[in-house]
């Protein structure tokens, strides 16, 4: 057991593309048992990745390391471990995965084998990205994401599929040939003679050749980010590859790839050269909003019904990209929790799209209306994602874009910069306005599609979810709530590390870091406005009460109270923030 | 205010949410009776458990037989924690909050009582309740929020299942489109009212109103700046909290229908009529309001916004009810009718009446959810008919909605000693004895009491067309089935009908109850019989003792001072206003009594043609949004933006680095063009320009 827990990322990391190569050998007319093998295989990496969550500590630093050498005449190693950031993007990938090969069950009718194992050769290269600590194996991951995406758009996908596999392709791969130029040059200056994430963070910020040009290199680094992200103006591969892309692809792309473009950032790109990213900063907050309002704008007028999930994609990562970009400890925590969000949603959302488009063969909104008379489970459950994603309380979304916006509106990283100490603020305001847009433009679709006279003849006979579909969307609506209801637990897991990592870049960008707060953990968590013990009431004594309801307020002849007031004006045990004199 | 914990306290919220669960989820399959029982005794255990929770709030907040007030919080877990930032998921009860879940649950009761007759023909009965409970839950999380998020969780819980009610037809297209004018609208102002909350953070660090109530008494001056290299840099405090206070009204305007976020109001009448009356005029709508007095002592910190509140409260209570002069649909009568009625609240509230304001909340709570069921009743008997003008002489055949109806009309228009009566006229003389205000006192006061005149107006129009005559005006088909409704639909009436008579008496304006306490021999209650300003005093008295506010609440003193020198000027005022209610019932008698006046046919061609259209068409406001916001928005999203995507920034980054590559391709492909003696002569030039460079 212990030598499974010591080596679980990399059994994680590579089961799926074990199993994968399992299924090279199943006979390519099983598509039905090679579904569901791929399905198995993916529920399996699933469970092993829960493995993760008892053990791991709510604390900085990486957790199930593994180092190995890898190459030792250049110094790369084969290093792996997780922490707060990266624990739930590997549990949203284990998730999303099972979750998008089942619903292309009935989607994907030719080279099913092939789909499966793409899928799963996909995996592991995510899961690589995630947990890889060392740079050049990032890297390596990072770009063997690329080569089964490319197939899955280019094979399974609709009429403009090649053209969409090879601009998705040129575009990542072009940013990301940027960034091993930047991973070798510095590589050559530092003479670390090593690749190792760990080792880097600590050499790399201070090095006064990476000091020097840092902003070329952190351009670099950040350019192959941005078009994963992707952020305007480096976002139009993105439409088109999801809209052209079988719905695993879409699931997959939303749900998981699109996060490695955050994920480098908060891992990658700020660590290294935090100097060069607080320059930054300004420029890829207003990028980040003006993403937020252009893509939410867009999504408004399109009409078909992925495109518009596609676009409304970039607004949301806009967000993710304004908490990153804002440094400050809540806009950060809520940009990675946003991530998560935007993955259970917008895959959820690309999802339900390939539901539509099954049963009609057409993703049109024009040629819908009035459907949720015939579907009303589809309605349903369409209607509780939409309103995920547009930041219900409640749902997951909101706590993502509320912490995002509040820390962008009480950053204090633009002071620094050109845009002043009021940047944030402007910054929150802007992207606020994409809340009011994103309502606008998911609800006015569902209004289109859903409500409304049935007018569509050929919509008469449209089926309402199936067994499997139920199955399906089961655990995504029920994350969503969950992830709504109790973000603690999450919040609680990633603090540290986001604090880590923050702490990291404020104090290399000149910035006062942040205060040295322990971690939160669940039961300091709680501010309580009473210290003191209070006395409870207890509901029988609540009862009783009923039967002297009319002289409850006269002393005379009146039991004492069973309570004692506590102390109402004690202070917050938290250093609470408070800026007004 | 002393704070007790009380662990039932979620025990209120509960119901209504396992209510919600029970019918959401097996509604389909449960019989209608059943579904009727889960939504109603959801309901009835709900108004039960916060009346026990009130009668022990009353209980611990009394002191020596003093009532100091209390809060009982419940505290069930740590919602999220982001560095110094953090959210308690804490119920609370505090005076405020009592008066609130009163409201909530047994207005709710009575409606959802109501409801079970009303929906008895509709198929989606279960549906209906299940999302009625979620709003009660809803609402009661807003209520019972103590932290300001918590308040905002349920502020959108209301918007959503107002949403999902509004379209709840959703088959019909204007209905669906309605609900979502709604959601929109409401989202602009929730805008507004996240960007007020991140000021509260940015100048005190928490969202706790509780907390917030403490940092605030702890202010010692307004002028301070806020700390350089930090955001809202170099802003006085003060302008901090007016702006954030402003922000805030501007999630009130949205949730109230105040002017300009008024407009999805009329339209969410779209959805059942129960409905429009308990979220669109009895509970949700008042959230506003609700949300100003919980804020109040950083309201009483911003003359500037007060002013403002006070100012579009005021215009909105005197612009919407011109509106209703014109409607013909007895449900948007109404529905100005409770815009306007709500701009009475924010009036009340801007002049720092805050206690007035929730006073008025609570009997239009009675008086407007009456006048909505009994339309409920009037277009249920009339089997859908919703135009007064097709209606006349019901008294006839729905003697008991009639007679309901007339209570809360009495009550709406000020008749003495009715509960609008005691709270508007509460309000209007605070609009003008208020001190916040300076010299605007009188063009607020002013405001309201033509409002008053154009309320009993419109009111009296919409009682005689409906009510009186001879029902020539009723089609013969209609005719043969008019009924009076069941009894599960009058005796939420009756009960709401009664209430809009004397349910003012527990807020007896002071010059009427100290003559009758003095008769009574009773002198020692600086009070006199107004009950809910002792009950809600203690929740303003941070604000109205603040140092820095002006004196903005009428506390013991303060009414002291008033039986004083104001008193002539108040008897005036109360006078003037009731003369004026009955003057609008005059007018509307001469003109609508027993059927509408046959000159009335010439006012689209008089002088008064332009007033008369404008009020029809709503004053051409959603015709003036349309142009100016929507489209424009549509059409440079539309046309600009999607040319600018497809062109300027696809093309720029798929055109021109291949060009370059092509280009650069070109120039060195035609080096190596297998021409040999090109290539002899190249190895020649580079040999000499080597030899060149190393020579030298």
């Amino acid at each position: 057991m212990d030598y499974i827990m010591g080596h679980l990322l990399t059994l994680l990391v590579f089961a799926p593309a074990l199993g994968a190569l399992g299924l090279f050998y199943f006979p390519d007319r099983e598509k039905g048992a090679t579904k569901a093998a791929g399905l198995t295989i993916s529920l399996a990496v699933f469970a092993v990745s829960l493995m993760l969550i008892p053990t791991f500590k709510s604390e900085a630093g990486y957790q199930f390391v593994q180092k190995e050498v890898w190459i030792p005449s250049i110094g790369a190693s084969y290093h792996l471990g997780i922490d707060g950031i990266s624990l739930f993007l590997v549990l949203l990938t284990t998730f999303i995965t099972p979750v998008a090969l089942l619903g292309s069950f009935t989607s994907i009718q030719v080279r099913v084998r092939e789909f499966v194992i793409l899928v799963l050769f996909l995996e592991t290269a995510m899961l690589g990205a995630l947990v890889a600590l060392d740079v050049l194996l990032f890297y390596f991951f990072w770009e063997a994401m690329l080569i089964p995406m490319y197939f899955l758009i280019g094979i399974w996908g609709y009429d403009l599929r090649v053209k969409a596999a090879i601009k998705f392709f040129i575009y990542t791969l072009v940013g990301s040939l940027l960034m091993l130029v930047a991973i070798i040059w510095i590589w050559q200056v530092t003479g670390a003679k090593s690749f190792d994430l760990v080792e880097w963070t600590r050499v790399v910020p201070g090095n006064p050749m990476v000091r020097k040009y840092g902003l070329w290199l952190f351009g670099a680094f950040a350019l192959a980010f941005a078009i994963k992200v992707p952020m305007v103006p480096f976002h139009t591969w993105l439409p088109l590859a999801h809209v052209q892309a079988p719905t695993a692809g879409s699931v997959v792309l939303a749900g998981v790839l699109l996060k490695m473009g955050t994920y480098g950032f908060i891992r990658f790109a700020m660590p290294l050269f935090p100097e060069a990213a607080l320059k930054f900063a300004p420029g890829l907050a207003m990028l980040a909003v003006v993403g937020v309002i252009y893509g939410a704008l867009l999504s408004m007028v399109q009409k078909d019904i992925k495109s518009l999930v596609a676009y409304s994609s970039i607004s949301h990562l806009g967000f993710c990209m304004l908490g990153l970009a804002c440094m400050d400890e809540k806009a950060v925590l809520g940009s990675v929790y946003q991530g998560l969000n935007h993955g259970v949603s917008t895959g959820a959302l690309f999802l339900l799209v390939g539901t539509l488009y099954e049963r009609r063969h057409t993703r049109e909104i024009s040629e819908y209306g009035g459907i949720a008379a015939k579907v009303p489970l589809y309605t349903i459950v369409f209607l509780i994602i939409t309103l995920s994603s547009i930041g219900l309380p409640g749902l997951n979304g909101f706590i993502g874009e509320f912490l995002i916006l509040m820390g962008t509106f009480t950053s204090d990283a633009f002071a620094k910069t050109y845009v002043g100490a009021n940047g944030g603020v402007w910054f929150a305001t802007l992207a606020a306005s994409g809340v009011i847009l994103a309502a606008i433009y998911l609800l006015w679709m569902v209004k289109r599609v859903f409500f409304g006279p049935l007018r569509n003849p050929a919509n008469q006979d449209i089926e309402d979810l199936n067994v499997r579909e139920r199955v399906l969307y089961a655990p995504l609506v029920a994350l969503v709530i969950v992830m709504g209801v109790f973000p603690g637990w999450f919040l609680t897991r990633m603090a540290p590390s986001v604090n880590q990592v923050l702490s990291q870049v404020r104090v290399g960008a000149g910035l006062s870091a942040l205060a040295a707060l322990p971690a939160p953990a669940p039961d300091m968590a709680q501010v309580a406005p009473v210290q003191a013990p209070a006395r409870v009431l207890p509901q029988a004594d609540l009862d009783n009460l009923g039967k002297r309801l009319m002289d409850a307020r006269l002393p005379p002849g009146m039991p004492p109270l069973p309570l004692r007031p506590m102390q109402g004006n004690t202070p917050p045990q938290h250093p609470a923030p408070s800026r007004a004199p | 205010m002393p704070v007790f914990q009380l662990d039932s306290l979620h025990l209120i919220l509960l119901f209504p949410f396992l209510g919600f669960l029970v019918n959401g989820i097996f509604g389909k399959f449960l019989g209608r009776r059943f579904v009727n029982f889960v939504a109603v005794s959801a309901m009835v255990l709900s108004a039960w458990q916060s009346t026990l929770t009130v009668f022990q709030l009353w209980r611990v907040g009394s002191r020596d037989g003093h009532w100091v007030g209390a809060r009982l919080v419940q505290n069930l877990y740590n919602w999220f924690t982001a560095g110094s930032f953090s959210v308690d998921v804490t119920l609370m009860v505090d005076p405020l909050t009592a008066v609130m879940i009163m409201v909530v649950t047994w207005v709710g009761l009575l409606i959802h009582i109501y409801s079970t007759g009303y929906m008895e023909h509709d198929d989606g009965f279960w549906r209906y309740f299940a999302y009625l409970n979620l709003f009660i839950f809803s609402m009661l999380i807003l209520v019972m929020g103590k932290s300001l998020v918590l308040m905002f969780v349920g502020w959108e819980g209301v918007g959503l299942c107002s949403y999902l009610l509004i379209g709840f037809w959703f088959e019909d297209a204007a209905k669906a489109a309605a609900g979502l004018k709604a959601f929109v609208v409401n989202r602009v102002g929730d805008f507004g009212f996240i960007l007020g909350m991140f000021t509260l953070v940015v100048l005190f660090g928490t969202l706790d109103s509780v907390e917030l109530e403490q940092k605030v008494a702890a202010l010692k001056s307004l002028d301070t700046l806020l700390p350089m290299g930090g955001p809202l840099a170099g802003m006085a405090v003060g302008t901090a909290i007016t702006m954030a206070v402003l922000l805030m009204f501007v999630g009130a305007t949205g949730k109230s229908a105040q002017i300009p976020l008024y407009i999805w109001l009329p339209d969410a009448m779209a959805g059942p009529t129960p409905v429009s009356a308990l979220i669109h005029a009895a509970t949700m709508v008042t959230a506003g309001v609700y949300m100003l007095s919980r804020v109040n002592f950083l309201v009483v910190l911003s003359p500037t916004a007060m002013l403002v509140i006070a100012l579009v409260g005021g215009c909105t209570a005197l612009f919407a009810a011109t509106i209703g002069f014109a409607q013909t649909d007895i449900k948007k009568v109404l529905a100005y009718s409770t815009v306007s009625q709500l701009g009475y609240m924010f009036l009340g509230a801007g002049v720092g009446a805050f206690v007035a304001s929730i006073f008025h909340l609570v009997t239009h709570a009675f008086f407007k959810a009456c006048l909505f069921l009994g339309s409920g009743s009037v277009i249920h008997g009339m089997g859908g008919e919703q135009d007064i003008r097709k209606m006349g002489g019901l008294r006839k055949y729905m003697p008991r909605t009639r007679d309901t109806f007339l209570m809360a009309t009495l009550a709406i228009m000020g008749f003495p000693l009715t509960a609008g009566f005691m709270s508007k006229d509460e309000i209007l003389w605070w609009a003008y004895a208020s001190p916040a205000v300076g010299s605007w006192n009188v063009v607020l006061w002013l405001m309201g009491f033509i409002g008053a005149g154009c309320t009993s107006f419109y009111m009296w129009r919409c009682y005689f067309m409906t009510f009186s005559g001879d029902g020539r005006r009723i089609d013969h088909h209609a005719k043969e089935h008019v009924h009076e409704s069941p009894s599960a639909m009058t005796a939420p009436l009756w009960i709401l009908g009664v209430l809009s008579l004397v349910g003012g008496f527990f807020g007896v304006p002071a010059l009427l109850g100290e003559p009758v306490a003095k008769m009574l021999g009773q002198h020692g209650n600086a009070y006199h019989g107004n009950f809910i300003l002792n009950w809600l005093e203690p929740v303003y008295a941070v604000g109205s003792t603040h140092p820095l506010a002006r004196s903005m609440f009428a506390g013991p003193g303060e009414l002291a001072a008033r039986a004083g020198a104001g008193h002539t000027m108040e008897w005036v005022l109360m006078i003037a206003s009731v003369l004026v209610g009955l003057g609008g019932w005059w007018l509307a008698s001469r003109m609508y009594f027993p059927e509408p006046s046959p000159a009335l046919a010439n006012i689209p061609k008089g002088g008064l043609a332009f007033i008369y259209r404008g009020a029809l068409n709503k004053w051409w406001i959603d015709e003036l949004y349309n142009a100016v916001i929507i489209q424009p928005v549509k059409w440079v999203s539309d046309r600009v933006l999607r040319a600018i995507d497809a062109f300027v920034v696809d093309g720029l980054l798929t055109v021109v680095p291949p060009a370059v590559v092509k280009l650069t391709g070109s120039v060195v492909a035609r080096v190596q063009n297998g021409d040999m003696q090109r290539y002899v002569a190249l190895i020649v030039l580079g040999v000499c320009l080597a030899l060149m460079y190393v020579v030298r």
